[in-house]
């Protein structure tokens, strides 16, 4: 049992426009801030409330990795890639509870 | 929700484990771990480890039997995993249909990061 969630997608448009989009928080929630450097500290607003953001992994056009939290759920990791096909760009995209492995490994001790 | 959630999805991503969860599953009468043993692949000493594991995410439950410790399944705590899971599905629908429309209508709003 890997990801938790996945979901892929084609967008109309290049990696490069793609990445664009995916960096913006528009698309995760009502408001947010999106850092694009490893190690930034953002937020995004929705409906579930706030969730804290703090960015793992970029690989700009390529790759987006964040883990998030909000304050009453269990933190979690969100991947993103994206990768040219033709003219298009397929989104993959992928959420999984942090430390899975860890705790698995540890009996939760 | 919370951190049994968690518990949940590592407890069962041990494909031992979630072989012993869905035995339980099947057994209203639940069973030991010896009774698991008898056609398993893995020491029952392994067996009584993974059952510790389910008991501690809430996937089965125990009660001593003379000497042996007779374990059920729970339902309940996978019942609060899977609803985790829909409503984590249920956003990630939603996000990507705004990310698509976004990209079709060419309105991206402008980064609000500084």
């Amino acid at each position: 049992m890997g990801d938790i969630i996945h979901r892929e997608l084609e967008l109309p448009c290049s990696p490069s426009e793609a990445w664009e989009h995916v960096v913006n928080p528009s698309w995760l929630g009502d408001d947010g801030e999106l850092p694009t450097a490893p190690g930034g500290e953002g937020w995004i607003h929705d409906e579930d409330g706030i969730h804290y953001v703090i960015v793992e992994e970029v690989d700009e056009h390529e790759r987006y990795v964040y883990r998030w939290a909000t304050f009453d759920d269990a933190p979690s990791r969100v991947e993103i890639e994206l990768a040219p096909i033709g003219d298009r760009t397929r989104i993959s995209i992928s959420e999984s509870p942090l430390d899975v492995k860890a705790q698995a490994s540890l009996g939760f001790q | 929700m919370n951190d049994n959630v968690s518990q949940v999805f590592a407890a069962l991503s041990d494909p031992t484990r979630r072989g012993l969860y869905e035995q339980l599953l099947e057994s209203p009468k639940g069973y030991t771990a010896t009774e698991l043993a008898l056609n398993a692949s893995v020491s029952r000493q392994a067996i009584v480890k993974h059952l510790q594991v389910l008991s501690l995410a809430r996937l089965a439950t125990s009660h001593r039997e003379g000497r042996e410790v007779r374990f059920f399944a729970s339902s309940k705590a996978a019942a609060s995993a899977s609803t985790w899971l829909n409503e984590r599905a249920v956003a990630w629908d939603r996000r990507v249909a705004t990310l698509e429309r976004d990209v079709r209508t060419g309105t991206a709003r402008r980064n609000v990061r500084q």
